[in-house]
């Protein structure tokens, strides 16, 4: 497939960033009116199928869940290294899955037009393209997902799109994040703990991941097994939500 | 992953801290990576580990403690630990690897170590014995920094030297192809080169001459030909370029580009001699 140059995803980006309701018009005009140009991806990747449009705002409705176990089979033949390419998801956020961009993130949304679109129509950083970009953050969310060990992708998914806060604090700590293990073991404890009644608390649970962070500078932690980081975690893990509740006035 | 022996509980054998948590020992872990993937996209990586202080040995040799290489590519949210025997081969698939990818050998306890001690330890322990848990680290050396391009390494393992019999034996040209950029050299040149290209006080002359105009011609190729960025080389050039948040001149002007290689070759040359001089 071919995708934007690099030249051209610099030139669109300052423009929409200039006019973000550019990302409204027909793309067939932006490629003539800023003169984009287009080069080969050197990858053997297919699309085919398309993603569910959102019906809502709220996660039940925006199919977000969906459409992340969607993704892998809709676009085939790409790995992680490729999926670092920010030409990709830019060149589809514009041309072949345009109208779910646009309903899933739409302009009329957005507090800050210039930065809703860089951050979802362009994946710059790591973080925009594991976090933001309206394709590329299905596929990682996926990858993520489908890699984590002794649990099935849709339960993965449950847990990280039930809470926003949640995911973020958990997938863009270099601690957890990278470690395939160390995510499996608290994935598994937060089930564990919400599956008893406990509710998920933003602060506990911030406070937890610092202790998981102090953790892992003195011990290895991707080193591992799952079943002894679990062990190593859940008194770390009472401690947080024990010490927050007792914290509250 | 680097670590500040201070900030550990008990002893730790690091080069950073060589001398301070032990007196004499060492471990050190010799990292050589292959030039080209292999046709499934493979990168082949052998190592040699290197150990002086006995009881660590030992706990390595009981089962207690094994080598083990930290990898961590933030990019791809790949970090992985992997055990090592004292020498070998180990294989990664650089498919899943892509940007900085950083390579950390350490010693890592396995099991629950009692009351450990070392004789080398520095005498302010007075002997004293530590209780060591899986996962703690024993020793770490430097991490080893590669970057990682898409299917194929960085731009500097992109750039491959050859041996052109056409041209005059102390001379060489730099010719981009699709996949890499080749440094052709004539015979004597070369084999000059590879003699004194172990030599790491020469090395960074190397750099800023010959490699140098190697990332010249690339850079002005990057200029003046709009579709380099089909080329392997070009892309990894381009990913480096940007990371350094240098901007290419919209012409290519000799002087301008010729700034724009010596940034790019600063950190193996002139900087690299500059520590050296420093070493002194």
């Amino acid at each position: 497939m071919n995708v934007l140059s690099t030249s051209s995803i610099e030139a669109l980006r300052v423009a929409v960033t200039k006019t973000p309701e550019l990302v409204e018009k027909d793309f067939a005009d932006l490629v003539d009116d800023l003169n984009l140009q287009f080069v080969s991806f050197n990858a053997d990747i297919k699309i085919q199928g398309k993603l569910l449009l959102p019906a809502g705002i709220t996660q039940e409705t925006n199919k977000d869940t969906d459409n992340c176990i969607a993704i892998k089979s809709i676009i085939s033949g790409l790995n992680p290294a490729r999926a670092t390419d920010e030409r990709l998801w830019t060149t589809l956020c514009f041309t072949t899955f345009s109208d779910y961009t646009k309903s899933r993130w739409p302009l009329s949304r957005a507090k800050t037009p210039k930065n809703h679109v860089n951050e979802h129509w362009f994946a710059k950083t790591n973080r925009n393209r594991i976090r933001d970009n309206a394709i590329s953050r299905l596929w990682w969310m996926a990858q993520i997902a489908e890699r984590v060990p002794e649990t099935s992708i849709e339960q993965v998914l449950e847990i990280l799109f039930f809470n926003s806060d949640y995911r973020s604090s958990l997938l863009e700590r270099n601690s957890s994040a990278n470690s395939l293990n160390v995510l499996a073991s608290i994935i598994k404890i937060s089930k564990e703990a919400f599956d008893e009644g406990n509710e998920y608390n933003r602060e506990s649970f911030r406070s937890f991941m610092k202790q998981v962070d102090l953790l892992g500078k003195r011990t290895v932690l991707p080193s591992l097994e799952i079943e002894i980081l679990m062990h190593l975690f859940r008194p770390l893990y009472k401690k947080a939500y024990v010490s927050s509740i007792n914290d509250e006035p | 992953m680097k670590f500040n022996s201070q900030s550990f509980p008990y002893p730790l054998l690091t080069p950073a801290d060589s001398g301070n948590d032990y007196i004499d020992g060492a471990f050190e872990c010799v990292l050589k990576f292959s030039e080209h993937l292999s046709e499934d996209d493979q990168i082949e990586l052998n190592y040699r580990c290197m150990l002086s202080v006995d009881e660590i040995v030992n706990e390595i040799e009981e089962g207690n403690a094994k080598y083990s290489l930290e990898i961590n590519c933030p990019e791809t949210l790949y970090r992985r630990v992997i055990s090592l025997e004292p020498r070998g081969t180990i294989y990664l698939d650089a498919t899943e690897l892509h940007g900085k990818v950083s390579f950390t050998p350490m010693i890592i306890a396995q099991k629950k170590i009692n009351n450990f001690k070392s004789v080398d330890f520095n005498s302010e322990y007075e002997q004293q014995g530590f209780d060591l848990f899986p996962g703690d680290i024993l020793a770490s050396d430097i991490p080893v920094v590669q970057y990682v391009e898409f299917n194929q390494l960085a731009i500097d393992t992109l750039v491959k030297i050859r041996t052109d019999d056409n041209l005059p034996p102390m001379l060489y040209s730099i010719d981009p192809t699709p996949k890499y950029l080749y440094i052709s050299m004539g015979e004597s040149l070369r084999s000059l080169w590879t003699e004194i290209g172990e030599d790491s006080g020469i090395q960074p002359y190397l750099a800023m001459s010959i490699y140098k105009d190697c990332i010249y011609v690339a850079v002005e190729e990057l200029i003046v030909n709009e579709e380099a960025e089909n080329q392997q080389w070009a892309r990894a050039l381009t990913n480096k370029i940007g990371e350094m948040k240098i901007s290419l001149p919209i012409e290519a002007d000799f002087n301008e580009i010729n700034l724009i290689a010596q940034q790019l070759v600063q950190n193996v040359g002139i900087e690299k001699i500059l520590k050296l001089k420093g070493a002194k």
